[in-house]
């Protein structure tokens, strides 16, 4: 009891420094927790591998449980590619580092795969700071992330059969594909069955949900493959909506009591790294941090079709290693693979790639970035443009925006990322440009300082500042924000603001306000109720 | 090469879960409690099976359970309430243990044990398990009820005479003779410690705790990390004053329910709970021996008799006395119709304390086993023997029960849920609000709820238990206005499930396929209607033609 009081201490520490500091938690809880170990607190090793254990069992389960191809429909092809070519050359760099540093051959291998996935935790943590990003990039961003995390999972149950000879790898394979196989049914027919018998109470959907995760982790186990694998595919077979909903509600607060212990438990284990060891693990994070957004930068833009500075910000969102990696090395030494020196190296490295990502993927640095690129792409536009209309951002609903426009006989020049938006545009004959609203290039480009009026969607309030301030307030700006303090931020930089909020407030009381009057017609009229 | 992993500690736990899943499932269809349902399942993975034995990594999973139950518990307990129940319950708890015990011993003494044997026997009949109780309460959300805060009032009154019995044990071992300054230093010790436990608590609810926390709360991870941390600090701090865990789980819950957040991390904290308490019921069947002589059938029977009517009626009594209203004695006595497992402990510290227990420790646990799935099971049919027993007038000595006053919460209904306070949200719960609607507004931030003329939730829109504390079931609409599909998508098959209504922002507009599955009947598209706000604003200033 005492051992947990003090792993949960060191967690509320961590996550207190997290929250000062805006940094990701997973390298502070290792940190710390390292860090009580060497002040001389010992535990019981037993009871911390139980607690590394269960931990290892719910991240995998709900990395699973997100694991929705539906909801990347679309984009897979794209999501394959930049996962799939981001894995494998951040592998081969790593092996060969670790080759070329001294490695053995199974430490460097253990070392390349552990380079190659990203952290969910970490990414999903900044990509929430960039609000709209969930509409551009940041389901590409998801996509790879889980394609990474497939990958390590196959990984986890091959690595171990490497020096087994290919009997063993094909049997390894072939239990990873009946337990995918199963799964895949899982999830197709659980949804059905919770429409038949409607949703569970929450306790025995929480035992349920426990239950399935014991029963895929145990036929795992006898199928003699990692429980680690057993855990995901678990997590895969509950990812159908609406069961996935409901899973991960019962499942939140167990998930972050045990993850939080897990990565505690996990600094108190390693090995205190000396010099030669931190200087190796800043080589292995440098892989990360450079190759990492050079690859995924290209792929992005070239099968994701994103625009440079988004393909440049998925970039730096993926430049860490991951909890997959932490997993994988303990995997490794537990199996007798790889040493505990190997393993505080692959946790050094997470720490310090884990750390950095709040303040690499930002918006300031993939702007700085983007003067590094060799194919900024701006294309050419009719620079003798004056008087007509700059639309900012054309979006899904652009459609009424330039309706009226045209109507009215202005000319028109839109501006967006998306390069199906501009194809489209430009077959029904508008002057468009693909790139960055907020670039002041681009911007002049359209000829925003001599255009009658500037019409902005933009996801963050700071680019449509800098949109107003570009065209030094002789042109109007319209803006459309959705919070009251973005529309206080475009009042005060002189654009002039329009709710969608407040327009949708509207929108909904008509629309509330006639249901209810029919309503009352109904119940007068003794006809069934309408809604509300 | 898996097996040079430890896997044993996994497997248990994976076999235990499992169980419980399977037995309380099939429990559902034939209405026991889940409590019986996983001790018949610990009953199959232990002594019938043998599959699993008890194991010490077992046992920090179960007590963490005790733990967290007792957390739960406190964190509903505000100052008031204490003030409210506190007398009545010390009262009717030394009652109870003083007339239960002098009962217990003579039925025991009678069975032919020795007088000691007998004393360990009348105290271990005399404690109900605060785990089943608690469980029982928390179940049907009737914890916070008049009768559900007695109950545990009386329960923590027993914990403390457990405690005393436990200093009194260890000081008559060690092979001396009674030594009476030794054991009065234990008393003293476990009083004092307790009242030092108490102080800090409450000196830290006022003035430690609420600022650090008001800032942890801003994120929802930090403070449920900062609670249990708290509460396994606390246990850990009561351990070396002597304390249960029971006790000082219990007092850092009531430190943290002074807090605004205290109904979210109740919520939070429950699942945990529910979890390890499932792990808790599963190892206490797995514990218990079947292969006892049947001589020892017989006496258990006898005690188990005396558990379930006896104490039943002593509690009955004492209510009386205490002029409760009858529903309110009749559920509190019938709630603590069982023994504790604490009894096992006891017996096991005698042994150890080289008293001549003999089979007292066998007995016990099938006194336990018997007592525990009886009540749960009474319990569960309390509703028709209330209402039988009212019929026949056998409740005449009490005062009415006052109708519906079981809980302090006025039933929501009718009313309008709107989800997530934005500046949209916002604006939404004024204007329904102005409309002269009844508004519950829920969001995770309890700055967004301040000043909202509205009935307020705080906590995660995709937790059922908030939507049940919004009063989902009866509500005229839900209106959610997050910028977060999955969400929304969840709450939109939520609504559908409970029949209600759901007015749905739509995030995305080319991926609206699961709010049209699931009907909803308004989709709000704030990006459309901008648009149209903005073709107003230009058309007004003549800046496009009509």
């Amino acid at each position: 009891m005492t051992g947990l009081a003090l792993l949960l201490l060191s967690s509320a520490v961590a996550f207190a420094l997290a929250q000062r500091f805006r940094l990701p938690p997973i390298p502070l809880l290792i940190l710390l927790g390292f860090a009580m170990s060497r002040c001389g607190i010992e535990m019981d090793r037993a009871a911390l591998n139980q607690v590394i254990d269960v931990g290892l069992a719910f991240l995998v389960f709900a990395a699973g449980i997100e694991l929705n191809p539906s909801r990347f429909t679309g984009q897979t092809r794209a999501i394959l590619w930049i996962g799939i070519v981001q894995f494998v050359v951040t592998a081969v760099l790593g092996y060969f580092l670790a080759r070329a540093i001294g490695f053995d051959d199974a430490a460097s291998l253990y070392l390349g795969v552990g380079l190659s996935t990203s952290s969910t935790l970490v990414a999903v943590r900044q990509l929430y700071r960039f609000p709209g990003s969930l509409r551009t990039y940041g389901r590409l961003v998801l996509g790879v992330l889980l394609v990474q995390d497939v990958v390590m999972i196959v990984f986890i149950v091959l690595l171990p059969r490497f020096a087994g000879g290919y009997g063993d790898l094909a049997s390894g394979f072939a239990a990873l594909a009946i337990m995918a196989v199963t799964a895949t049914v899982c999830q197709r027919y659980l949804p059905r069955l919770m429409a038949k018998h409607g949703p569970p109470d929450e306790e025995t959907m929480l035992l349920c949900t426990l239950g399935i995760l014991f029963l895929f982790s145990g036929f795992s186990h006898w199928m003699n493959i990692s429980f680690i694998a057993g855990g995901f595919a678990a997590g895969f077979a509950l990812s159908g909506f609406p069961v996935s909903g409901e899973a991960r509600g019962v499942i939140s607060s167990l998930n972050t009591f045990f993850v939080a212990l897990f990565f505690s438990a996990l600094g108190a284990q390693v090995e205190h790294p000396d010099m030669d060891t931190f200087l190796k693990s800043l080589a292995f994070a440098a892989i990360v941090l450079i190759a990492t957004p050079i690859v995924v930068t290209i792929f992005a833009e070239w099968k994701g079709h994103l625009s440079s500075r988004n393909a440049i910000t998925a970039g730096l969102l993926l430049a860490q290693t991951s909890e997959f990696s932490i997993i994988l090395a303990v995997y490794g030494e537990r199996l007798g693979q790889i040493s505990g020196e190997t393993v505080s190296l692959i946790a050094l490295v997470a720490v310090i790639s884990m750390t950095l990502t709040p303040f690499l993927a930002t918006d300031a640095v993939a702007r700085r970035l983007l003067h590094l690129h060799p194919l900024r792409r701006l294309m050419k536009t009719d620079s003798q443009l004056s008087d007509h209309v700059v639309v900012l951002g054309y979006g899904s609903a652009g459609r009424w925006i330039i309706r009226p426009l045209v109507a009215s006989g202005l000319r028109i020049v839109v501006i967006d990322q998306d390069p199906s938006v501009i194809a489209q545009l430009r077959k029904e004959g508008h002057t468009c440009i693909r790139g960055d609203a907020s670039d002041k290039k681009v911007l002049l480009r359209a000829g925003a300082d001599k255009a009658r009026f500037i019409l902005v969607s933009l996801h963050q309030v700071a680019e449509v500042v800098k949109v107003i301030e570009h065209v030094c307030s002789s042109v109007p700006v319209f803006a459309r924000v959705f919070e009251e303090v973005s529309a206080a931020k475009v009042e005060a930089s002189g654009g002039i603001p329009i709710l969608n909020s407040i327009a949708a407030a509207d929108r909904f009381m008509e629309w509330f306000e006639r249901a209810m009057a029919a309503k009352k017609e109904a119940t007068a009229g003794n006809e069934p109720a309408a809604s509300p | 090469m898996v097996g040079l992993t430890d896997t044993a500690f996994l497997q248990n736990l994976g076999l235990i879960i499992v169980t419980a899943a399977l037995f309380s499932l099939a429990g559902r269809r034939v209405r026991v409690p889940s409590i019986v349902a996983f001790l018949l399942g610990g009953l199959v993975l232990g002594p019938i099976t043998g599959l699993v034995s008890e194991s010490e990594a077992l046992n920090l999973l179960t007590e963490s359970g005790i733990v967290l139950l007792l957390f739960l518990v406190g964190l509903e307990l505000t100052v008031e309430r204490i003030r409210e129940v506190g007398k009545v319950a010390i009262l009717a708890g030394s009652a109870q243990i003083l007339i239960t015990s002098l009962m217990g011993w003579g039925i025991s003494f009678g069975l032919g044990f020795s007088a000691l044997q007998s004393a360990l026997l009348a105290a271990s009949l005399t404690i109900s398990s605060t785990v089943v109780v608690v469980t029982l309460l928390v179940e049907r959300n009737e914890s916070s009820t008049s009768h559900g805060q007695t109950v545990i009032g009386i329960l923590l009154v027993q914990d403390i005479f457990v405690i005393l019995l436990l200093t009194v044990l260890t000081g008559l071992g060690g092979g001396r003779e009674a030594d009476a300054t030794a054991i009065t230093a234990g008393l003293l010790r476990a009083f004092g410690g307790m009242l030092a436990l108490m102080v800090l608590m409450l000196v830290s609810a006022r003035y430690l705790l609420p600022r650090p926390f008001s800032w942890a709360g801003k994120s929802r991870e930090t403070i449920f990390i900062w609670s249990l941390s708290w509460c396994f600090i606390v246990v850990t701090a009561g351990h070396f004053l002597h304390l249960s865990h029971e006790i000082g789980a219990f007092l850092a819950g009531v430190s943290l329910a002074q807090l605004p957040h205290s109904h979210d991390l109740q919520r939070r904290v429950r699942p945990l709970m529910n979890f390890f308490v499932a792990i808790f019921f599963v190892t206490l069947g797995i514990g218990m021996a079947l292969d006892v002589p049947s001589a020892l059938w017989g006496k258990a029977l006898v005690l188990s008799l005396f558990v379930l009517v006896g104490k039943f009626l002593i509690l009955l009594f004492i209510a009386a006395r205490l002029k409760f209203d009858a529903r309110r004695a009749f559920l509190s006595a019938l709630l603590l119709t069982q023994i504790s497992e604490f009894s096992f402990i006891l017996a096991a510290v005698a042994k150890k304390s080289g008293l001549p227990v003999g089979d007292t420790g066998t007995l016990l646990g099938l006194v336990g086993t018997i007592t525990i799935t009886f009540s749960a099971l009474l319990i569960g049919a309390r509703e028709p023997i209330f209402a039988f027993l009212t019929k026949r007038g056998l409740l005449r000595a009490f005062p009415p029960s006052p109708e519906a006053k079981e809980s302090d919460a006025v039933p929501l209904s009718g009313h309008i849920i709107v989800i997530g306070m934005n500046t949209l949200g916002r604006e939404l719960v004024r204007r329904l609000a102005a409309r002269g609607e009844i508004v519950a507004a829920a969001d995770t931030d309890p700055v967004k709820l301040r000043d909202l003329p509205c009935i307020k939730v705080l906590g995660d829109a995709e937790s059922p238990a908030v939507l049940r504390e919004a009063g989902l079931g009866t509500a005229r609409l839900l209106v959610s206005t997050l910028h977060i599909e999955s969400t929304n998508d969840l709450l939109a098959y939520r609504c559908r499930v409970a029949g209600v209504p759901a007015a749905i922002h739509a995030v995305n507009l080319r991926e609206v396929t699961h709010l049209l599955d699931m009907e909803v009947a308004y989709m709000m598209s704030p990006k459309v209607d901008g648009i149209q706000l903005q073709n107003a604003e230009l058309l007004r200033r003549g800046m496009i033609r009509k």
